[in-house]
């Protein structure tokens, strides 16, 4: 590869999508939210044309960014909009806030957005600050395509409703607490879409670009706003990172208790201690980064890990009520051979998740005798469409057991 | 060596949908492949056109706006390479990457007056 290939994949269209997207929505308002979409789609298409090895732009997203804009002025002209002043449009320079990451604005915007589902959102973010495709948002997150396409078309019209002018200038000035957690939940989501995603058709299972643009949000907002919790979030980013170069081996992905600790990045597990100052108050993400970290550095994974591990999830489970917090106390407890309190658990849990949540159905199966645990394992294989994660739960459960 | 003019058809309805990275994909696919060819000495030119055209058409010069959006493709750009043959310029463009993503390369030899 030659020089300007590497500066060429150094830099990243979907990167750019999302500063896009937020720079014209900043400029031209909610109402135009489809519009800026092609747009955007349509500078794409003109790089693709236009860019010649020997005549690469030198700032690409300026370049695109220039090229999205006329059309987008294109459009609205062949609409001829008469309360578009043209003229301030057409010179409003982009690079007057070349400082401000304007992605962070509307990140902040959509999350706070009361109209729209935390799904809806969490899937509008995806697709327009972190610049993935439907198709790609559907197998990361197994939502049907034609589902993402509806939660778009209401999450456009509500923006064209209610975010016709954007308040942006004010959109830092008050933001409270609970708007910043809405915001580190959305980019916690996020960051294990691709941290875990389900692709049928990649034989990657992790989308390791995903992982690493959202961390780089997380430290925005954390340099933005200064939040303890948000600091705690990036400790916890860091150690999953560190994990990312172990998680495949040829092509197969190994557990967290079996992966290779060399493989771990010592870099991203140094950063995630910096990170991990003590609170005055416990947040989920301190808790979680705690678990993590001691799953990370313990000598051996005898009883009194467990136990402390054990102790940390009840303290987890004290500040979010979530069934993933018990299904993970119970695998713990599998590890304790405390069983009658795992199934005591899993009854309570059944009632609440559906019949064949994946993950809780494997935590039953170990819970199980032989027979039983039989049943459900091939059950869960038969619901899985990723053949790397059915590979993972033959060798690692089924095999283990004969 | 013989000149031909290799016209590129893009699929549209999959250029629609192509998502950013895809995009990035086929960018950069498209630089490394004209670079091999200038590289080896076989490309003379190439452009990206844009969407807009016109026709004219017949002895009263009836003019219009081309629709390009009725078409299922539509010629996205060029290439004016150099081959040995016919076969030799086939197999340089089959690698021309716009053939992973739905799109049809049609080869044309340039007529040599001095043949």
């Amino acid at each position: 590869m030659t020089s300007s290939n590497d500066t060429m994949v150094a830099s990243s269209f979907r990167t750019y999508y999302g500063r896009l997207f937020s720079a014209l929505l900043h400029q031209f308002g909610g109402i135009n939210v489809s519009l800026i979409e092609d747009a955007i789609q349509n500078a794409f298409y003109r790089a693709l044309k236009s860019w010649k090895p020997n005549k690469i732009p030198e700032n690409q997203e300026a370049w695109l960014y220039i090229v999205a804009k006329n059309d987008l002025l294109n459009q609205l002209r062949k609409q001829s909009k008469p309360s578009l002043n043209f003229t301030e449009l057409e010179t409003y320079d982009h690079h007057e806030d070349a400082n401000e990451d304007l992605r962070l604005k509307i990140l902040l915007l959509l999350s706070r957005s009361p109209r729209l589902s935390a799904k809806s959102k969490v899937v509008f973010i995806l697709k327009n600050i972190f610049g993935l495709h439907v198709k790609e948002i559907s197998s990361a997150t197994l939502i049907a395509e034609e589902a993402i396409y509806k939660i778009v078309k209401r999450a456009h019209k509500s923006i064209q409703e209610h975010h016709q002018d954007l308040d942006l200038d004010g959109a830092f000035e008050q933001v409270a607490t609970e708007e910043l957690t809405l915001v580190e939940e959305v980019i916690y989501a996020v960051f294990n879409i691709g941290f875990d995603s389900f692709n049928a058709k990649k034989s990657t299972a992790i989308d390791e670009e995903l992982c690493i643009e959202a961390l780089a949000l997380t430290k925005l907002v954390w340099q933005r706003f200064g939040s303890i919790t948000t600091q705690h979030l990036m400790a916890l980013l860091c150690f999953h990172i560190a994990r990312i170069p172990a998680k495949l081996e040829s092509g197969k992905m190994v557990s967290f208790f079996n992966q290779d600790r060399e493989k771990w990045n010592q870099d991203f597990m140094n950063l995630g201690f910096r990170y991990m100052v003590h609170p005055e108050e416990l947040n989920k993400y301190y808790v979680e980064s705690l678990i993590v970290s001691s799953h990370m550095t313990t000598a051996a994974m005898d009883d009194s890990h467990w136990t402390d591990i054990i102790r940390l999830y009840d303290i987890l489970k004290s500040l979010v009520d979530s069934p993933i917090v018990s299904i993970n106390k119970c695998y713990c407890l599998i590890k304790l051979g405390r069983l009658d309190e795992v199934k005591t658990i899993i009854t309570e849990l059944e009632n609440e998740l559906s019949n064949n949540h994946i993950y809780l159905s494997l935590v039953k199966a170990m819970a199980a005798d032989k027979n039983e645990s039989d049943a459900i394992l091939s059950q869960v294989i038969g619901q899985l469409n990723q053949s790397i994660r059915r590979d993972f739960v033959v060798e690692n459960l089924v095999r283990g057991r004969c | 060596m013989k000149k031909y003019l290799l016209l590129l058809k893009d699929d549209i309805a999959t250029m629609e949908k192509m998502s950013p990275k895809e995009m990035k994909e086929l960018v950069d696919a498209h630089m490394s492949w004209a670079e091999k060819l200038a590289e080896s000495g076989h490309l003379i030119s190439g452009d990206g056109l844009e969407e807009s055209s016109r026709e004219i058409r017949g002895k009263e010069c009836i003019i219009k706006d081309g629709s390009y959006l009725e078409s299922k493709e539509m010629i996205g750009g060029y290439y004016l390479i150099q081959a040995e043959d016919l076969e030799a310029a086939t197999k340089l463009a089959q690698d021309n990457p716009c053939h992973l993503w739905g799109g049809t390369t049609v080869i044309r030899p340039i007529m040599n007056y001095d043949e």
